[in-house]
């Protein structure tokens, strides 16, 4: 019998990427945990391949398409009267951004199964009723916007969430849910379902990436604008579309018995986007401290500083304000070498352009561009890792640096500077592991840096923090035992109920 | 993280919505061309009489039964080469032709040598009768390629000149010559017309294969475009079989050409009656309602509120309101005119005098048929294609059905037929009203 169902939404195990290392991570450091995969997708013409070899204690691995059309009919008895009413107080809710349990609760029980199931999603996509319904809403609330974005708006918004409740999910005792979203849902879903509890780790968080892509993208038909006031708002749709979100958010985060993120930031995001705070738990990810550390000792040049960059060369790293940073540091130590380590090959429109610039500025013979190597024999050789992103969640080539106690220079985004400062009052009293500095800045960003360099014993207490941190909060094996005892717990109130209902 | 989020661009701008556009591709025209040039035809003939009467006879088989058989590709071909235009395929058209041709060819070469190789006229006759069959079932089948692209020039003209030649030949050879004389010199006519248009299409169609035979997957997915020629067709031509082969039909030719001269020649003139009115709302389709059905399908990809998609539609029914009526009203008058004044009508075309009860019934139901007829396209053009064979199979067993029961009473002549007419046309246009109502629903709920 399963133990732990994972839903996971465009991630583990046909995208690689650090939420679907982290889940494998779990799954394997875990043996003794049978873990069932509930993986969404848009449809089946999706085009996958495994990016990771299941390991053995995975019981499925199970699709879910929510967009795919279903054709088949379900029995239908039960009250239609009060289904329709629960689907037109549904529809005013969630295009207004919200989805309380109660509506759910009523959707849940005249959608999702005999006795009481009394319409099913043939007639919810396309009978007649539903358009009446949808007619209506609009003329109430949608005045003169295009119609036919409208449509189509509520198809994809609710399609998806007709579609899961008639879906058969399996068993499990504890649902965890690896983001909100349509796996949030399939999560509240199944736990209601099964009676099983759910729990919710998000790394970034799905309602604000949502909104950022929403916000920004070209494809949701925005109104011209008529007349000379500037729009303030994102338009109509883009509303509606950050409205769903919102409520699929709030949803998932109500019926989570416990909620788990990485970093402090995110759960103060979390709580804006209507998570109670009392119910998050900060679980940050971990390393494998022991495959940092190297066997042999470290061949370290003389005299000569090294500065490390890991990490792709693409926009978001922001390569161009460290390259900047990088040339006033040398003016100062001449002797510096830098490595930039990480593939160059993702936008190679803008690694033209950082390599450009770094002939530009007289660094082409100190800084030294590797592509994808094997970081780990880099990390004992780095005097300092920066980090210059413009945006972060947890990134874990600080924690990976650290085990090899290489002070850290990052920008104050995502989860940078609770790593280098700390959360909690005793991490903080180990002190700071490097200096947090502005985004974009490439003068704070070499001062951090020339700090570091002039003072030995500066560096060598932030050495000291950095390896004390990782190991004391940022340790794989803690991390897979706080998620085991999560586990275990969750596991074993289910199965009392299950002893208890006889 | 990915998310579903990315998904959806898919759903802008392409496939889905801009599909809504091919319908106006279809053309009213070709829907009824081979009927139109059918009974003229036959007309033509019936009006020419004291001729051979295994010509006659073998002309109205040939053309009854090519439009049958015909009938069963005609509609779903013509979706076929729609779909394939808007999607700018141009090189299908000639293989699908071919291949078309080629299996109606073939079918009409067994049953047109069983069938005519039983005629008890000489060979030469019969033999002159199975290539006539051939023939125009290809015409049928070539008006449909370049009905789809609008070459309606070409199509008038051959038809035209090839007609003229038909009945010149058939007249100056059937004097010395006899039957023969006439049907080699109609086919010679016929013949024309199929190789000016075979012309035409191959000069104007580029293709790489010889045969194409993909349309055939269409039959699958609109069963009931692929019948609704042959239903319709076999409608129209029910009430006549059911008479040629109860007592008021003759052999006119061993062993099984029967026919009821008068019945069919009443019919075929009756038809001629609302020609002009067909046309004249032909031409209005291709114009003012075929603008407003775009601008409806248009305005909603264009983000129209649905307010303003609504007055679209409105505008759409006012148009067929006022085509509609036009002919209700013009064509109404006219055959009003034409019943009373029937008796005339048949002194001044040379007829017996008795048949003209009869004509006065056909007159009526032709009314009735041709408003069927538009009905049925109105549907098509808005693909609510198992209305329009209902409309059709409703007309089919209505006509079955009046007509043999019918038979018991020599009065009721006729009365079978239009009865079966009024039925089609009233199932019909309650499905037009109710389609046009449900517009808005069933163009978004469909996709």
């Amino acid at each position: 019998m399963t133990d732990v169902a994972m839903i996971l939404e465009g991630t583990y195990p046909y995208v690689a990427g650090g939420v679907s290392s982290w889940v494998h991570a779990l799954i394997t450091g875990m043996p003794d945990v049978r873990f069932g995969l509930i993986f969404i997708a848009a449809n089946r013409e999706w085009e996958k391949s495994m990016k990771f070899t299941l390991p053995p204690n995975v019981d499925y691995l199970l699709e879910l398409y929510v967009y795919e059309m279903v054709t088949a009919r379900l029995p239908r008895r039960g009250p239609r009267k009060e289904a329709w009413d629960a689907i037109e107080r549904f529809y005013f809710e969630y295009l207004q951004g919200k989805f309380t349990m109660e509506t759910w609760e009523k959707l849940y029980k005249y959608l999702s199964g005999d006795p009481y199931r009394a319409l099913d999603i043939a007639e919810l996509a396309f009978s007649y009723k539903t358009w009446e319904r949808l007619v209506a809403y609009y003329r109430k609330h949608g005045s003169s916007v295009s119609f036919v974005d409208f449509y189509w708006t509520w198809r994809f918004a609710v399609y998806p969430i007709f579609q899961l409740f008639c879906m058969e999910i399996p068993f499990a005792k504890v649902y965890h849910a690896i983001c909100t979203g349509w796996a949030g849902l399939i999560g509240v879903m199944g736990s209601r379902k099964h009676k099983s509890p759910l729990i919710l780790t998000e790394h970034g968080i799905y309602t604000n990436e949502r909104k950022i892509e929403i916000s920004q993208s070209e494809w949701i038909y925005t109104e011209k604008d008529e007349g000379l006031t500037l729009r303030r708002d994102v338009g109509f749709f883009k509303e509606l579309w950050i409205n769903i979100f919102l409520a699929l958010g709030k949803l998932t985060y109500d019926k989570c018995s416990k909620i788990y993120t990485l970093y402090g930031g995110n759960k103060k995001m979390e709580t804006t986007y209507g998570a109670n705070p009392d119910m998050i738990e900060v679980i940050p990810n971990g390393v494998k401290i022991d495959q940092y550390i190297p066997k042999n000792p470290v061949e370290k040049p003389e005299g000569v500083f090294i500065i490390g960059f890991v990490g792709r060369v693409v926009p978001i790293k922001d390569v161009k304000t460290f390259i900047r940073a990088c040339r006033i540091v040398v003016e100062k130590f001449p002797n510096t070498e830098i490595d930039v380590i990480g593939p160059y090959d993702e936008d190679k429109e803008y690694s033209q352009e950082c390599m450009d610039l770094t002939a530009l500025l007289g660094l082409s013979e100190k800084m030294h561009y590797l592509g994808k190597v094997d970081v780990k024999q880099y990390y004992p050789k780095l005097d300092v890792l920066v980090l210059t992103s413009v945006s972060e969640g947890q990134p874990l080539v600080i924690l990976e640096g650290y085990c090899s106690g290489v002070p850290v220079v990052a920008t104050d985004v995502g989860a940078c500077s609770e790593i280098v400062f700390g959360l909690e009052p005793e991490d903080k009293a180990l002190g700071p592991s490097g200096f947090i500095t502005r985004v974009g800045s490439p003068q704070e960003t070499a001062e951090a840096i020339i700090k570091i360099f002039s003072d030995p014993e500066l560096m060598e207490r932030m050495r000291e923090s950095g390896r004390q941190r990782v190991r004391k909060y940022y340790n794989y094996d803690d991390m897979i035992k706080r998620y085991h005892d999560i586990y275990d717990h969750y596991r074993e109130e289910r199965e009392k109920q299950q002893v208890a209902a006889g | 993280m990915a998310g579903i989020g990315f998904k959806l661009r898919t759903f802008v701008a392409e496939g889905t919505l801009m599909g809504i556009l091919k319908g106006y591709l279809y053309s009213a025209v070709i829907s009824s061309g081979p009927w139109i040039i059918t009974v003229c035809t036959l007309a033509a003939i019936s009006l020419m009489g004291g001729h051979e009467k295994h010509f006659e006879v073998a002309i109205l088989y040939v053309y009854a039964f090519s439009l049958i058989v015909t009938g069963l590709f005609q509609f779903i071909v013509t979706r076929f080469l729609a779909d394939r235009l808007y999607a700018e395929d141009l090189e299908v058209f000639l293989p699908t032709f071919m291949a078309v041709s080629l299996v109606v060819s073939l079918f009409q070469a067994v049953t047109g040598i069983l069938a005519f190789g039983a005629m008890e006229t000489s060979l030469l006759f019969r033999i002159l009768a199975v290539v006539l069959y051939i023939v125009v079932s290809n015409l049928w089948l070539s008006l449909i390629f370049l009905g789809v692209v609008r070459a309606y020039q070409t199509i008038v003209w051959a038809f035209v000149i090839g007609s003229l030649i038909s009945f010149a030949t058939a007249f100056l050879l059937g004097k010395d010559f006899g039957g023969e004389g006439y049907i080699f010199g109609f086919t010679l006519g016929q013949f024309a017309i199929y190789v000016t248009l075979m012309y035409v299409m191959f000069t104007e169609f580029e293709a790489k294969r010889v045969f194409d035979f993909s349309f055939l997957g269409y039959f699958k997915v609109y069963p009931a475009l692929a019948y609704l020629g042959l239903v319709f067709y076999m409608g129209v031509w029910a009430d006549k079989f059911l008479f040629w082969w109860s007592d008021r039909g003759t052999v006119i030719v061993a062993p099984i050409f029967r026919a009821s001269l008068e019945y069919d020649t009443a019919g075929f003139i009756a038809q001629l009656s609302v020609l002009p009115a067909l046309a004249l709302f032909m031409v209005k389709v291709e114009t003012g309602f075929y603008e407003k059905y775009r601008d409806f399908y248009g305005g909603i990809t264009a983000k129209l509120s649905f307010q303003d998609i609504e007055t679209k539609k409105r505008e759409i029914v006012e148009n067929l309101k006022s085509g509609f009526g036009d002919f209700l009203r013009v064509q109404g008058l006219t055959t009003f005119f034409l019943v009373v004044f029937a008796p005339q009508f048949f002194y001044f075309l040379w007829l017996s005098d008795a048949g003209y009860a009869l004509l006065q019934i056909h007159l009526v139901a032709a009314f009735w048929l041709t408003g069927l007829l538009l009905a049925m396209i109105i549907l098509l053009y808005f693909e609510y294609y198992p209305q329009a064979i209902i409309s059709a199979g409703v007309f089919l067993g209505s006509n079955l059905l009046f007509t043999q029961v019918g038979l018991r009473w020599r009065a009721f002549d006729g009365y079978g037929y239009l009865l079966a007419c009024l039925c089609g046309f009233l199932v019909a246009a309650w499905f037009v009203a109710r389609g046009l109502a449900l517009l808005e629903f069933v163009t978004f709920s469909k996709q």
